[in-house]
């Protein structure tokens, strides 16, 4: 069987052929300077603190290679109750014991959606570094996103500790973390996505934690200030009003009857679930949805369909919003 | 220098020759700036050296520090100004023939057209046209699923033909 993919080229070569032929003369502009003797000598420098930065885009691209435990994440997601927001509906708890699993399996992290600045979770599975808080706000830090349309608003960075001191969480970052925030906006919302994401891994419920950001040890960081200070950390951003919790994106699941699952705020009507094709948008089916359970302001949705394998789309959507995920199929 | 030592530079050395240029070019089709290019390029390089234990071939590495500039590109545009000038100093200088003109428009309205995609449309529309990667390749270098790659695929030539439509008419 020929390995040869059929790309949309097949269909547009004169648009194809355009493309090759212009970028192709974009690249030859291009005249590199001779570096080797930088970077060689840049290799025999200590690692620097980017280090963990590649570490945390090797996990991500763990994800993408089949390190993902599909149905373990549904059952997860099916047994844990909806909560009061939905940072906590995390099922995981925090890794302190004096075993550490070199895996956090389904680790909750925050991203932003930028064009509507709401507040979507995502699960990972990443290698374990220090304790399931250091992976995650390593994770909120350097990993990119699987869902396309959204952000990390850190650029990147170090995680010096993370850990719970007296009933706060304590995330002290490198002062190079902060320097990619730009102004008190996006600080305000990248510092959330750090208190999201630490109380979703501890699965503090409404009893969330407060969080007290630190840069190399300070509790004064560039745009935010003190974090420690009373009423920082009240008016959060909005999360999105409805999500897919199962599948996640990118996830490679077997043929059958599949699940998806998710949280709405209560108070809507049962989200619409469509399921398309990926590559061509042809609706395959709109299942429907049931609600389940309520905690505080979150409900659960539910819904079934049998997909053959395939590449799809499964878009929820409620309040006008709409959440979406590309996942694949196997046979 | 040790043997290792010497060891470990040739290997960088064959890395290097092999993608220096290619990744170089490839962030700066990302990126629209080649002075951050050469120094996303050169970052990932370094990182890729400490973790040479870990790969199978150079080809292994090679993919890997692809993935390692896609990454990195992003990040660095998510969060930069737009970084042109040193693209458009060259661009606009000097009297030209009317042929050279032309060819120049053309030019600067498909990577116009490009550069207006959505970053991920972008990407995919690069690494296949430029890189020359199949869908698979793609995939692994985005860290997206296949279908994901269709997806963006699709839309982004979809966005292109009707960005593109008269020139492609006029190629006819």
């Amino acid at each position: 069987m020929s390995n040869v993919v059929k790309f949309t080229d097949d269909d547009d070569a004169d648009l194809a052929a355009l493309l090759r032929s212009e970028l192709g003369k974009e690249a030859a502009r291009v005249r590199p300077s001779d570096r080797f003797e930088t970077i060689l000598a840049e290799t025999a420098k200590p690692a620097r603190s980017n280090g963990f930065r590649w570490l945390a885009v090797a996990a991500a691209l763990l994800l993408v290679v089949g390190v993902s435990l599909p149905f373990v994440m549904h059952q997860l997601n099916s047994q844990a109750p909806p909560a009061q927001s939905p940072a906590a509906s995390a099922p995981m708890s925090p890794t302190s014991g004096a075993s550490l699993p070199s895996m956090q399996i389904g680790l909750p992290v925050f991203y932003v959606d930028p064009q509507t600045n709401l507040f979507y979770q995502e699960r990972l599975n990443l290698p374990t570094q220090t304790n399931a808080l250091v992976t995650a706000v390593n994770a909120v830090l350097n990993v990119v996103p699987s869902n396309p349309q959204f952000v990390s608003r850190w650029k990147g960075g170090t995680v010096n500790s993370a850990q719970v001191v007296d009933g706060k969480i304590v995330v002290n970052l490198t002062s190079a973390s902060y320097t990619a925030l730009k102004d008190t906006a996006q600080a305000k919302q990248a510092a959330f996505q750090i208190y999201d994401t630490v109380n979703a891994v501890l699965s503090a419920g409404s009893d969330s934690l407060p969080v007290v950001l630190q840069s190399d040890g300070s509790s004064t960081v560039p745009l935010l200030g003190d974090t420690a200070v009373a009423g920082f950390w009240n008016n959060p951003p909005a999360m999105g009003p409805v999500w897919i919790s199962s599948p996640q994106a990118s996830q490679r699941i077997a043929a059958g009857d599949l699940p998806f699952s998710g949280f709405i705020l209560t108070g809507n009507d049962a989200p619409k679930l469509t399921i398309t094709k990926a590559s061509s948008g042809a609706q395959v089916a709109t299942p429907t949805v049931t609600l389940g359970a309520k905690s505080g302001q979150w409900q659960a949705w539910s819904a079934s369909v049998n997909l053959t394998a395939g590449d799809y789309q499964a878009a929820v959507s409620a309040d006008g919003t709409e959440h979406t995920v590309l996942f694949s199929v196997t046979s | 220098m040790s043997d290792i030592d010497a060891v470990d530079e040739v290997w960088l050395r064959g890395i290097y020759d092999a993608a220096w240029a290619p990744m170089v070019r490839l962030a700066t089709l990302l990126l629209t700036g080649s002075d951050e290019a050469e120094e996303i390029v050169q970052d990932a390089l370094v990182a890729l050296h400490r973790r040479r234990a870990n790969f199978e071939s150079d080809a292994h590495a090679i993919s890997y520090l692809r993935a390692s500039v896609v990454n990195r590109c992003r990040s660095a545009h998510r969060h930069r100004a737009v970084v042109r000038k040193h693209m458009s100093v060259d661009a606009g200088s000097g009297v030209e023939p009317e042929s050279e003109a032309l060819a120049r428009h053309r030019h600067d309205r498909v990577m116009s057209a490009i550069r207006s995609l959505p970053q991920r449309q972008q990407e995919v529309v690069v690494l296949r046209y430029y890189s020359d990667l199949s869908e698979a390749d793609i995939a692994d270098t985005l860290g997206i699923s296949r279908g994901a790659v269709k997806s963006h695929a699709s839309r982004g030539m979809a966005a292109l033909r009707v960005a593109l439509t008269e020139m492609l008419q006029e190629g006819r």
